[in-house]
């Protein structure tokens, strides 16, 4: 796994790990990444959206308009069962690849 | 709050997206926007935020933003096939609009870069401007590759052949398929127009003279085999410019007569424009030589240009050349010796003066082009490195690399075309200034038309390329390595990135050192060629050339009464301390040289016999030049009605072959059996240029041997002011008499020494200009390091460290890196000393004097550029330092 496929990789757990219990809209999500992370990770909206619509094109996500009487519409994003699979495995690969990193510094440590 | 909507669907509408999904797209990109906004305005201020989130709308890849199926249109897919094209440029539009947005938001960056990159790339334009024209572009005859020079080999430094020679070699050399000589008239013709005498100056050239070059006339014809024939007609083929200029371009020129040394002679043809040849100030006119059968083999004036036949080996017709010497030899008795003929590529023999200097000042250009594009380097490096936590964001979140890579590399390709333009325009005037400074001795540059055209405008643009990649790729590349380490933040100077900086200035400075070294050793060259004796006193004295028609002046007796009234009123003339007749100048040349032999000093066997310059003087010549004698006694009266004929000779002909003994009285035998007899020995005279090797002059009385072509000298306190009176006198003397080629004896010596001082002023110019460029390098990096190590020096003053020891920290660094930089280039300037061994006098291209002082030159400029930088760090406020980490 290259860096890039890692970041990338991370990215893509963050956003669906977001979405696993609750549907939230775009600039929340960017809020709630650099919230989480304090301020480490930061998204800024314009690189967010293409990554969701690569994650909606996949089928891993869906939008959909939500209207509220008098607020303005927004786009709620969802993860779908594909989705939820993928975050599986994603989260199965990332332990294992952090497992791994700290085995091979624990080692060297010792 | 700026219309978020409208500029995002202005950004998405190249795309061609079903209008229901954009709309969709558009709203929800809106609301982002419109929030992201309003929080950064919070933070940042509303303009700061327009901005800030303007280059983030401009550098968003929008293709990333269609991949979402738009539930309710199939139009992407539709729009699909077409995509690819439209992404590449609609994505190369976008890297270089944000390219021109970054630029314009640091504008003084962009100012220096532009004007760096302009400077390197217009010089290079000029230069490559110069050799386009001369090198490159083709010269103004047939198949230019095929001409040949023909000139005797091994025979004792003669360069021209004999008639008698040029037959035999167009008879036996069947690898030339055209053969044809031409003489250079010296004094000109002078041409009558309106009762106005005019001297022009041309070539006496055999029949095939422009068949061989393949030029037709443009009207009328060319010489023919029938014109070279003894009894045939004097014919005149007249150059374009001659026509038009001095003969107004009259109609129906072809088949007239015009005065011509007071005969008249037909126009038989006019040359095309832009036709010249041997050279632009030899090709007024070409007139017919008519040839006698040679009755000896001598006479040697005859230039002989050939045109090699398809298929000739140069094996074969060298063969053929040796043959047509062994005819000459059996002819005439020549005496046993292996001297034959050689033939050499005519374009090499035109170019010979000037390939190296152009080669010499294109390597300088691509130097002075390398220090530009290091300093642009430099500058982008630093600017990264402030810009650094907003690329590495980006790299972090962006899709790709690559496409930070690409905007960088688009930002400096926006700032390459940018000096391009301005190199354009810098690029005409160094072409304006190369030509006016350009010596009129210097062989074709002034025959060929130079300027800003196609061809070297595409240079240009490859320039600009060139520098495009050689900026951009190492910034993008660093840029883009950094930046992967994600999107925590970076530490912001990395060790081998500022190694990198470092080398970059070393590389400044060694290219810088090599340059000022050049120009250096072309300086002192020129300084020696200054202080070369000339043998004569150069100051006040002007000099004039006439030349008398040979059908008025056919005797001695003629000439003689012309020139003794001449030099009477002359010497009447108010303000005229002396003056002379001679028919050479110091350094312009001697149009006579001569073979001697010393009466009872035998030649070594197989030896030839040594040769001399050979002058007619009248009596004053040598008090008027200030020549100095040094034994016997000067030309007097004495000598109009002696018969045995008297000459002076030069204190080095007197030094070489009377070693001891005094040459009075002694015989020397000059050229056709004639004997003279040492009267006097005279100082030495620097005759054919200022940088010629030692050469031996032999003097006689222009009384006893007139010629119809001489130089007048006069001495006056003002020099200028004697000009008109002398007009007056000839036209006095005769209507029909031009006086031609006035200048003083100064400007005669400037013109000998013009081709160095062209050298030495451009090479000069290129290395100023490097030296500048490398100072600015210096000066823009000791700055970053200094300000990257505020907090250090902070530390450092707090600590009770003198502002003096914080000085001397930041120099030595400097210092270091331009010692560094010194050694390295003059390494380089010794292992490319060959290239400038031809081109100096007086000095050799190792000269420790040269790279000593350049060393110290530099080594001053690297420690001014770092004075200021360094300075502000030993002032530093330590408190301020400090709190504001």
């Amino acid at each position: 796994m290259s860096t890039t496929d890692l970041k990338k990789g991370s990215a893509e757990l963050l956003v669906l790990g977001l979405l696993e219990h609750q549907a939230r809209h775009g600039y929340e999500l960017t809020k709630l990444i650099e919230l989480r992370s304090n301020g480490v990770l930061s998204f800024r909206a314009p690189s967010l959206y293409p990554l969701l619509y690569r994650l909606e094109a996949r089928g891993w996500i869906a939008g959909r308009w939500v209207e509220k009487a008098g607020e303005r519409r927004r786009r709620f994003y969802r993860i779908t069962a594909e989705g939820q699979r993928t975050l599986e495995a994603q989260r199965k690969s990332w332990r294992e690849f952090v497992a791994a990193v700290s085995s091979v510094a624990g080692v060297r440590h010792a | 709050m700026p219309d978020w909507k409208n500029e995002i669907r202005a950004r998405l509408a190249p795309l061609g997206i079903a209008p229901e999904a954009e709309a969709d797209l558009v709203e929800e990109l809106t609301q982002a926007y419109e929030l992201e906004w309003a929080q950064a305005a919070r933070l940042y201020g509303a303009e700061e935020a327009t901005r800030l989130l303007r280059d983030q709308l401009a550098s968003t890849d929008v293709r990333d933003l269609v991949v979402r199926p738009a539930p309710r249109s199939a139009a992407p897919a539709a729009a699909a096939p077409s995509r690819g094209g439209r992404h590449w440029l609609s994505d190369l539009r976008d890297d270089l609009r944000f390219g021109v947005r970054a630029i314009r938001r640091a504008p003084s960056f962009a100012a220096v870069a532009i004007a760096t990159l302009g400077l390197g790339i217009g010089a290079t334009t000029a230069v490559y401007g110069v050799i386009d024209a001369v090198l490159v572009r083709s010269l103004p005859f047939a198949n230019a590759d095929q001409l040949m020079r023909v000139k005797p080999a091994q025979a004792g430094g003669r360069q021209n052949l004999s008639v008698a020679d040029f037959e035999a070699v167009r008879a036996r050399v069947s690898g030339f398929s055209s053969i044809a000589t031409y003489s250079i008239l010296e004094s000109g013709l002078t041409f009558t127009t309106d009762d106005q005498p005019e001297r022009a100056y041309g070539t006496s050239v055999s029949g095939d003279f422009f068949a061989t070059l393949g030029v037709p006339a443009m009207m009328g014809r060319a010489f023919t085999r029938q014109d070279e024939l003894p009894g045939a007609p004097a014919e005149l083929v007249l150059s374009y410019d001659f026509w038009k200029q001095k003969l107004g371009g009259a109609p129906g020129i072809v088949g007239r007569t015009i005065q011509v040394q007071g005969s008249p002679v037909t126009v038989v043809g006019i040359m095309p424009p832009g036709f010249w040849f041997p050279k632009g100030d030899l090709a007024e006119f070409w007139t017919n030589a008519r040839f006698d059968t040679p009755s000896c083999e001598c006479m040697f004036t005859n230039r002989v240009v050939a045109r090699l036949a398809t298929g000739a080996t140069p094996a074969r017709v060298q063969a053929q050349l040796d043959a047509a010497a062994g005819d000459v030899r059996a002819r005439f008795n020549g005496r046993d010796k292996k001297w034959s003929f050689s033939a050499t590529s005519m374009r090499q023999v035109l170019l010979t003066g000037i390939t190296p200097v152009l080669l010499l000042l294109m390597a300088a250009v691509a130097f002075v082009l390398l220090i530009a594009c290091v300093n642009v380097i430099n500058l982008m490096l630093a600017r990264a490195t402030a810009r650094e936590a907003e690329l590495s964001v980006r790299v972090a979140l962006g899709a790709s690399r690559g496409r930070l890579a690409r905007q960088l590399l688009a930002e400096t390709s926006v700032l390459a075309v940018g000096g391009g333009l301005v190199a354009v325009v810098i690029a005409r005037w160094g072409l304006a200034a190369i030509l006016a400074l350009v010596p009129s001795t210097t062989p074709v540059l002034h025959d060929v038309p130079i300027g800003l055209n196609g061809h070297v405008l595409l240079a240009t643009g490859a320039c600009v390329l060139l520098c495009t990649l050689l900026v951009g790729v190492v910034p993008a590349a660093v840029v883009a390595r950094n930046g992967a380490h994600g999107a925590i933040r970076l530490s912001s100077r990395s060790t081998a990135r500022s190694r990198l900086r470092d080398a970059l200035v070393v590389a400044e400075i060694a290219l810088a050192l090599m340059l000022v070294v050049g120009a250096g050793l072309m300086l002192r060259s020129l300084d020696k060629l200054r202080a070369v004796d000339t043998g004569v006193q150069t100051d006040g004295v002007m000099t004039a050339s006439i030349s008398l028609p040979n059908s008025r002046y056919g005797s001695s007796r003629q000439i003689i009464d012309f020139t003794d009234r001449l030099l009477t009123a002359r010497r009447a003339t108010p303000g005229v301390s002396a003056a002379a007749l001679s028919d050479g100048l110091p350094p312009a040349g001697v149009g006579d040289q001569q073979n001697f032999l010393i009466e009872g000093v035998a030649l070594p066997p197989g030896g030839w016999e040594p040769i001399g310059d050979h002058l007619d003087v009248s009596d004053d010549y040598f008090a008027t030049m200030h020549i100095p004698l040094r034994a016997g006694r000067l030309f007097d009266a004495r000598d109009r009605d002696t018969t045995t004929a008297p000459a002076i000779i030069s204190q080095r002909l007197a030094d070489r072959f009377f070693a001891g003994r005094s040459p009075l009285g002694h015989r020397l035998r000059l050229s056709g059996d004639h004997w003279v007899t040492v009267v006097g020995v005279v100082g030495n005279v620097a005759y054919e240029g200022l940088d010629s090797e030692e050469r031996l002059a032999v003097y006689e009385p222009f009384a006893l041997v007139p010629g119809s072509s001489f130089s007048i000298v006069a001495r006056s306190a003002d020099p200028n002011g004697v000009v008109a009176p002398l007009r007056r006198i000839v036209a006095s003397l005769d209507r029909g008499v031009a006086v031609a080629q006035v200048q003083t004896l100064d400007q005669l010596a400037r013109g000998s020494s013009a081709a160095n001082r062209f050298r030495a002023w451009l090479l000069g110019a290129l290395a100023g200009l490097a030296l500048l460029l490398a100072s600015v390098g210096i000066y823009g990096l000791v700055s970053f390091v200094t300000q990257s190590r505020t907090k250090e020096m902070g530390i450092r003053i707090a600590l009770g460290a003198q502002g003096g020891q914080i000085l001397w920290t930041v120099l030595r660094g400097a210092l270091g890196r331009a010692m560094l930089g010194i050694a390295l280039g003059a390494a380089g300037a010794l292992m490319l000393r060959h290239s400038l061994t031809s081109m100096l006098f007086g000095v050799t291209a190792t000269d420790p004097l040269t790279f000593g002082a350049v060393a110290l030159l530099l080594l001053g400029v690297a420690a001014a550029a770092s004075w200021l930088p360094a300075r502000r760090a030993a002032r530093s406020d330590p408190i301020l330092v400090l709190r504001s980490e």
